[in-house]
């Protein structure tokens, strides 16, 4: 009887098999996505119209520069006694990735990148990609000795079907505004959200615990870094991703990936006290034109990340180890066709709770930025946007606007701020991702519970930006 | 009465004389048979093939000579005679829609081409590569006709007496 029962089992799992094998075998997945985009080179080629296997053995070098200009126009506010005295109260005044000024020419991005087969099959991809632009990545807060000078480095595996494996530093299954590739979108600066709470800044040596005063207010315990010592994540980790993409119907695809990563953003750190486990699940509906961002198409998508932190807090005299747990997760989806592009994310975090850079040089004229976050699993914020872009002139020149929020510490009356960004812009594209942008952020902020914190947000105002992109 | 029969007789064989030699001198001497063979992917090629047959369209048209103009499309350059590229070793590529000199595109071209030829213009498309492709005919331009072996339609047409004129 129980054999009999087994041998159903089994033959169910079968049936269920030969069933998966029947819809998703054979076929070709045509939509495109960013986690095949940068983890896989493509199985075909077509360049003159004829598919072919993709064979090529040499690399294909590619990259792009983006220079920008930036005006903020904000006051700083840098008290002249009390407990702040000297110190720069307003970051948001001041333009990254530096924080040392409000307005100024900046090569934000300058990436050279090689991506190619490292086989005779196409079974084995590879992926890397240097920086060598002012940005989070060679100088955060103004901190030069973080510099990595690269932001990726992988090698894809592609022998088992449907569960594709890559290894090495690229970017973690999350956000569609943190995974799509940087270069193609007109928006200059990232959502509040998607800078202050995904876009992780690593601390790793804190102080003491910090509420009140010390804390912005805040009834929360807030630790702040003693040193900046790694890079900003740039939405990657180090590790181990399996991933794929399946047709499920006709017009419809399926993309997955789980990874397992040191929780080290790029920082060169070998040690995995902070792993992170990145999960991602996107249906997606092809409307059969376009390729990379321009892919006529409708997603859906949901995702998630928790790992472990380990801070060293230092009073003075002793060391000790305090463990936290950031986890960030949300939903969204993308639509794009006929020049008109409509997105919307919603994101929540839970944990290492990051409330702004706080200056520590009390010399009124210079400034040393550190981190500081809300460390427990009670402190949480969650944010959104929602984008519209449509180009006028197809593929040439487009107009957009973006609304998105950010509300932070809603757990603490005292420490909650809120933040409301209206981006306008227009972009004209010379070829491709080629182009200039132009964008205008009408930007707000409200300490709702805090009187004495609002009279510092009031001190932010709007920031105009202009961006050129050549890519090749 | 005989001699009237008689004579009709002789009228008629007389015409019917000149109607066979007429036939005749249409389909040897008189028509001029040209086959062009697109067998290449080179879309820049492509636009210099159709050059060259819009100036043999207009030649023979302004001297009133009589003209058989045979387009066989095989190999990679069957894509050129597709509208439809989902499942077949094809991809639709912006250039048959979009550029070349008039702007239009490989396909507007050749509906130009069409128009201006009319019946004088055969396009066939290569059934060996249809297969090994997985083109279907529903996925072929309107106008084309599917020939066994496009190779062996250019053979034919060149025993047949037609000039063949291979673009480089």
């Amino acid at each position: 009887m129980c054999k009999t029962k087994v041998n159903s089992v089994k033959s169910s799992i079968l049936k269920a098999t030969l069933l998966a094998a029947i819809t998703l075998g054979g076929v070709e997945v045509s939509a495109a996505d960013w986690l095949m985009l940068q983890g896989s080179q493509p199985e075909f080629v077509a360049p003159k119209g004829v598919k072919v296997p993709y064979r090529r053995k040499t690399p294909k070098l590619w990259g792009f520069v983006q220079v920008n200009y930036k005006q903020d126009s904000s006051d700083i506010l840098i008290p002249a006694g009390g407990g702040n005295a000297g110190k720069n109260l307003t970051p948001f005044a001041m333009l990254n990735p530096d924080l040392s000024d409000q307005s100024g020419f900046n090569v934000f991005r300058a990436r050279l990148a090689l991506r190619g087969m490292a086989d005779n099959e196409n079974l084995i991809n590879y992926f890397f990609m240097t920086e060598f632009g002012n940005n989070g990545i060679n100088n955060l807060v103004g901190h030069r000795d973080v510099a990595t000078y690269f932001s990726d480095a992988s090698i894809t595996l592609k022998h088992v079907p449907y569960a594709k494996l890559r290894v090495g530093m690229f970017k973690t299954p999350g956000s569609e505004e943190g995974l799509q590739a940087v270069f193609v979108s007109p928006y200059i600066e990232f959502t509040s959200m998607t800078n202050q709470q995904l876009l992780e800044r690593k601390i790793r040596h804190v102080g003491t615990a910090q509420t009140g005063g010390a804390a912005g207010g805040a009834s929360t315990v807030h630790y702040t870094s003693t040193e900046v010592e790694d890079p900003v994540s740039a939405f990657r980790d180090t590790g181990a991703q399996i991933f794929d993409t399946v047709e499920v119907m006709d017009t419809w695809s399926l993309s997955y990936a789980y990874m397992y990563g040191n929780g080290n953003g790029i920082s060169m750190q070998g040690s995995n006290e902070d792993k992170t486990n990145y999960g991602y699940l996107a249906l997606e509906k092809s409307f059969g034109a376009g390729r990379g961002y321009y892919t006529e198409a409708m997603k859906f998508f949901v995702w998630g990340q928790d790992g472990d932190r380990v801070l060293k807090s230092f009073d003075g005299t002793t060391t000790t180890k305090v463990k936290a747990n950031r986890k960030r997760y949300g939903l969204g989806m993308t639509y794009y066709k006929s020049g008109l592009r409509f997105e919307a994310e919603y994101m929540k975090a839970e944990g290492m709770i990051y409330v702004g850079a706080k200056d520590t040089n009390t010399d009124p004229l210079e400034e040393n930025w550190q981190f500081q976050y809300a460390i427990g699993d009670e402190n949480k914020a969650d944010g959104g946007y929602v984008n519209l872009q449509y180009e006028i002139v197809p593929k040439k020149f487009e107009v957009f606007g973006r609304y998105d929020v950010l509300n932070r510490l809603t757990n603490d009356s005292k420490g909650e701020r809120e933040f409301k960004t209206a981006t306008l812009g227009c972009s004209y594209r010379f070829r491709g991702p080629t182009r200039i942008d132009f964008n205008y952020l009408i930007r707000d902020a409200d300490a709702p519970g805090n009187a004495n914190a609002q009279k510092v947000v009031d001190n932010m105002d709007n920031r105009f930006s202009v961006q050129v992109t050549a890519a090749f | 009465m005989k001699i009237k029969n008689i004579l009709l007789a002789v009228i008629a064989a007389l015409m019917m004389t000149v109607v066979s030699v007429s036939a005749k001198d249409n389909s040897s001497d008189g028509v001029v048979k040209i086959v062009y063979p697109l067998d290449f992917p080179d879309v820049r090629r492509v636009h210099f093939m159709l050059n060259t047959l819009n100036n043999v369209v207009k030649y023979y048209q302004k001297s009133f000579k009589e003209y058989e103009l045979n387009l066989v499309l095989y190999g990679p350059g069957l894509q050129y005679g597709m509208k439809g590229f989902k499942g077949t070793g094809f991809v639709g590529k912006p250039y048959l829609k979009h550029g070349g000199p008039t702007g239009k595109g490989v396909q507007g071209r050749l509906r130009d081409l069409q128009q201006l030829a009319g019946d004088n213009l055969k396009i066939y498309i290569c059934g060996n590569t249809m297969e090994k492709k997985h083109v279907k005919k529903e996925q072929l331009l309107s106008g084309t006709e599917v020939t066994t072996a496009g190779v062996i339609k250019i053979i034919d047409l060149q025993r047949d007496g037609a000039a063949v004129i291979k673009i480089k």
